[in-house]
């Protein structure tokens, strides 16, 4: 097992530097003059020739890419992931300032999605047909196509400046984080709920199950025993990656709730071409997919030996 | 999940990244006019007469002659009866402006002395800044940080504000007397603070080398007063010391290469960039102790988010969201639409082949409906622009082109631009089909360029609308027909400021790159020519320039929003020039 973390450890190193050189890539290719949009995020009235070239001088953008590139790269292996093109600061403490409040915010809405959704869904699995299998399917179909500004908007609405029960924005207390954890977790509910009804399913029409029914085992003892260790593997690989997806693309909600998160400062980078803040949000996201994947490996092998045995 | 559903989702995502990205751009378009504009001091602009000892509000109430009225020596020798040589003379004497020149006297000033208190916080959806440093974002002077020598009043009139006097001596020598005002580290601001600042800036802001010569002498008379000699005279030195660009600052450590000292009433404590600024009175500031204990200033990208939070009582104030919100805001907000200084307007490209033809430009100008224009971008709560400047400018105008379809269509028959039989109108080869380019940053220009697709149709136009994130990048290489553009028509309170941008070949605003003989002379005139009346009438030439050729096509003027809960602040007084809005007259309870 140890041999095995080593080397999903050591295949991170290439995957960050194939991310990395597509983000640096991208950028460079991406219509638009960063020294413009900078210029004009600086408040700058009036875009002239001479600011532009001054300021691609200061941000060595004239250099040739692999140029930039490299030092980018020699410079990353030593921890320094450059500064921000906009806000001068560096691009780690950048991140770190705010990593916290995006694993908060995305920790509490897998929680919120795990604790909901898989009872809805093996209750729906267990109950096909019943009113619990409609309110599952209802909640999977509503999760998906509601747009989750919307709802974020419906619920500030109501829950805010109606009722005043809970803050606009949100921050990490117990209750600036509801709101914006809720709607961030409502497509994780809907995923999860659709996933455990179906898994669930699946294995409760496989044939060991049937043959644990004629041997005369109590359904509780089948289900701990030999349902839930078999549909916890599908389950946790979703959950998985619906927890880095929420980590990396919880954009929209960090920017309705105002909430301090690296989505929000990955867009707003990239609309003002922040090279430094975008390469270095791919990085991050990359190295965040790739660990949460390691752990949620790590997690299933405990439930399935066939995957300890490889 | 379906995959369906899962599309739907990130479909969902997509559009809501989008629709964020737009707001965000928002903050990075912004400009100096962009940003919140004050509580300006209701004092008066003071241009005196020196030697008269009169407070002499500017002959003609009309900006153009009054701006450069207050900027020139000769105007105020032509009252007098003095001659140029007799104001050289004079100006010797040191610290005293020559008999008759103008000067600008600060309004007089009650220190605050009541300690502040209380928290005020407001939302925002853009212009935030990035950098508390002088030097690297310009966004600080409308948040009460940074602040310049002059700065234009609610009534678009230039006052001194960290000078006291602003005067000139003679028409090449301008006398700056500083306030006796501290920097936040406590130091006294000195005449060779502000020389260090200026060549900073130079460095720092290389248009400013196009406004104020780099080549201009600068000496510290005494320790609150800064000599200021232009290589030639130029009108529009005293309006420039307004421009955050010539803002006062100095480096967190002797020798350093930041801005990060400022002399602003409240200085930033805390900045999260991109979330949020909190800022904390600075008590030894020139005009007393601020009366705001604590200010937090947050980011919120939509303006859904930033309406409810002040219903819900999450924020105290707004400034700058969607007029048309005003009327779902309810009983207890109290909320405002006033002029500023920004408008929409068209830049054409002159080398296309329709435009070319200045009866095209004209019909183009003419067939524009801009009570539509305001109805669909603003809420109606805008302006139709038939005129260069608006009227809370102050500045004389010639009146441009209104709406007259007959005399379009009149102008493009007699030019030979015949409807062909897809109604779309043509010359030879050449017909009138273009595309109009906007971008998401201002939120009303988009649908002004697809109001004007439709409305131009009727005659004969054939135009799409395309949206590009960088206009600039989009107009560079001059291959475009027609660009829309939000300008703040007030920096500096001196209309050469937008022609030198506007309609000068080079001019940072010019994309079309449009030339002029007859608007290059009468600007280069402008820029050197000290007697008001002369300088009215070039002004009034170049306008009159426009409105015969027709190179921009100016549309509505957009108000300054701005909501606060009832009986919360006092003291607020919109500024049209939107850039200033946080300042000692600002108070809560």
């Amino acid at each position: 097992m140890g041999r095995y973390i080593l080397s999903r450890l050591a295949a991170i190193v290439p995957v960050l530097f194939v991310i990395s050189l597509l983000a640096f890539g991208l950028e460079a290719i991406t219509p638009g003059d960063t020294a413009s949009l900078l210029l004009q995020a600086q408040g700058v009235d009036t875009i002239t020739p001479a600011a532009i070239a001054l300021k691609r001088a200061e941000l060595h953008l004239d250099d040739p890419l692999p140029v930039r590139y490299g030092d980018w790269l020699l410079n990353a292996l030593r921890g320094d992931f450059g500064r921000s093109f906009r806000s001068y600061a560096p691009v780690r403490t950048m991140y770190m300032e705010r990593i916290g409040n995006t694993a908060i915010l995305a920790g509490c809405a897998v929680l919120l999605g795990a604790v909901i959704a898989i009872p809805l869904g093996t209750l729906a699995a267990y109950r096909r047909g019943s009113i619990f299998d409609g309110a599952a399917q209802f909640v999977a179909v509503l999760g998906s196509a509601v747009p989750g500004f919307w709802v974020a908007l419906v619920f500030i609405f109501f829950l805010s400046a109606r009722l005043h029960w809970l803050p606009v924005f949100g921050s990490p207390t117990p209750k600036g984080i509801i709101m914006p954890a809720l709607v961030l977790s409502l497509s994780n509910i809907a995923i999860l709920t659709r996933l455990t009804r179906s898994a669930m399913l699946d294995i409760l029409n496989r044939e060991f199950v049937q043959v644990a029914r004629a041997k005369g085992l109590s359904p509780r003892t089948i289900t701990r025993t030999h349902v839930l260790p078999n549909a916890v593997v599908p389950i946790l690989t979703v959950l998985g990656l619906e927890a880095a997806h929420l980590m990396t693309g919880a954009a929209v909600v960090e920017y309705v709730f105002a909430w301090p998160g690296i989505g929000k400062m990955a867009v707003d980078a990239a609309l003002v071409r922040d090279t430094p803040v975008i390469v270095g949000f791919a990085v991050a996201a990359g190295l965040i997919f790739v660990t949460v994947n390691l752990l949620v490996d790590l997690a299933i092998a405990t439930f399935d030996p066939r995957v300890r045995s490889v | 999940m379906s995959t369906l559903a899962r599309l739907v989702s990130r479909r969902t995502l997509v559009r809501g990244i989008a629709a964020a990205a737009g707001v965000a751009i928002l903050a990075a378009c912004g400009d100096t006019a962009t940003t919140p504009t004050t509580g300006a001091s209701t004092g008066t602009v003071a241009p005196t007469v020196a030697g008269t000892g009169a407070a002499a509000t500017r002959p003609g109430a009309t900006m153009a002659a009054s701006s450069v009225n207050a900027t020139t020596a000769p105007a105020a020798l032509a009252t007098t009866g003095m001659t140029a040589s007799s104001a050289v003379t004079a100006m010797t004497a040191p610290a005293a402006a020559a008999p008759g020149a103008v000067v600008f006297v600060a309004p007089p000033l009650t220190k605050l002395t009541t300690p502040s208190k209380g928290e005020l916080r407001i939302a925002l959806g853009f212009d935030f800044p990035a950098k508390l440093d002088a030097l690297k974002d310009t966004h600080l002077t409308p948040y009460g940080m940074l602040e310049t020598l002059a700065r234009q009043n609610a009534q678009n009139k230039l006052e001194p504000w960290l000078a006291e006097r602003i005067a000139n001596v003679n028409p090449t020598t301008w006398r700056v007397t500083l306030r006796d005002a501290k920097f936040w580290d406590g130091a006294a601001v000195t005449a060779n603070d502000v020389i260090a600042a200026f060549k900073k800036n130079w460095e720092a802001f290389p248009d400013l080398k196009g406004i104020i010569s780099p080549d201009t002498k600068m000496t510290a008379v005494d320790a609150r007063t800064v000599e200021f000699v232009t290589p030639q005279p130029s009108g529009i030195f005293p309006y420039a010391l307004s421009l955050t660009s010539t803002a006062i600052h100095k480096p967190s450590m002797a020798g350093g290469t930041d801005a990060a000292i400022m002399t602003g009433p409240y200085k930033g404590t805390k900045l999260v960039v991109g979330s949020q600024l909190d800022l904390e009175p600075f008590k030894d500031h020139w005009a007393g102790i601020p009366p705001i204990a604590k200010i937090t200033m947050k980011f919120v990208g939509d303006p859904n988010a930033r309406i409810l939070a002040l219903q819900s009582g999450d924020t105290d104030m707004l400034y700058n969201f969607p007029a048309e919100a005003i009327k779902t805001l309810g009983p207890d907000i109290e909320a405002s639409a006033t002029p500023s200084g920004r408008g929409g307007l068209i830049n054409l490209n002159v080398s296309r082949p329709f435009f070319a033809d200045r009866a095209v430009r004209e019909a183009f100008a003419l067939g524009i409906d801009r009570t539509v224009l305001n109805s669909v971008g603003l809420d109606g709560k805008g302006t139709p622009a038939t005129q260069m400047f608006p009227a809370v400018s102050g500045y004389d105008t010639v009146p441009l082109q209104g709406t007259d379809i007959a005399r379009a269509k009149q102008l493009l028959d007699d030019a030979g631009w015949k409807p062909g039989a897809d109604g779309i109108r043509a010359k030879g080869a050449d017909k009138i089909s273009f595309t109009i380019l906007s971008y998401p940053g201002r939120a009303d220009l988009t649908p002004y360029a697809v109001s004007m697709q439709s409305q131009l149709k009727a005659l004969g136009f054939d135009i799409k609308v395309m949206e590009v994130q960088d206009i600039g990048a989009a107009t560079k290489d001059g291959t475009f027909d027609a660009a829309m553009k939000s300008n703040n028509t007030l920096p500096t309170g001196n209309p050469l400021y937008e022609y030198n941008r506007l309609l000068i070949k080079g001019g940072g605003d010019n994309a079309g790159n449009y030339t002029n003989p007859k608007i290059e002379n009468a600007v280069a005139q402008m820029r050197t020519e000290l007697d008001p009346a002369k300088l009215r009438d070039l002004s009034l030439q170049v306008q009159q320039v426009v409105k015969e050729d027709v190179p921009v096509i100016f549309l509505t003027v957009t108000p300054i929003t701005v909501a606060f809960r009832k009986g919360k602040i006092k003291g607020y007084v919109p500024n049209p020039n939107d850039s200033y809005l946080i300042d000692p007259t600002l108070s809560v309870s």
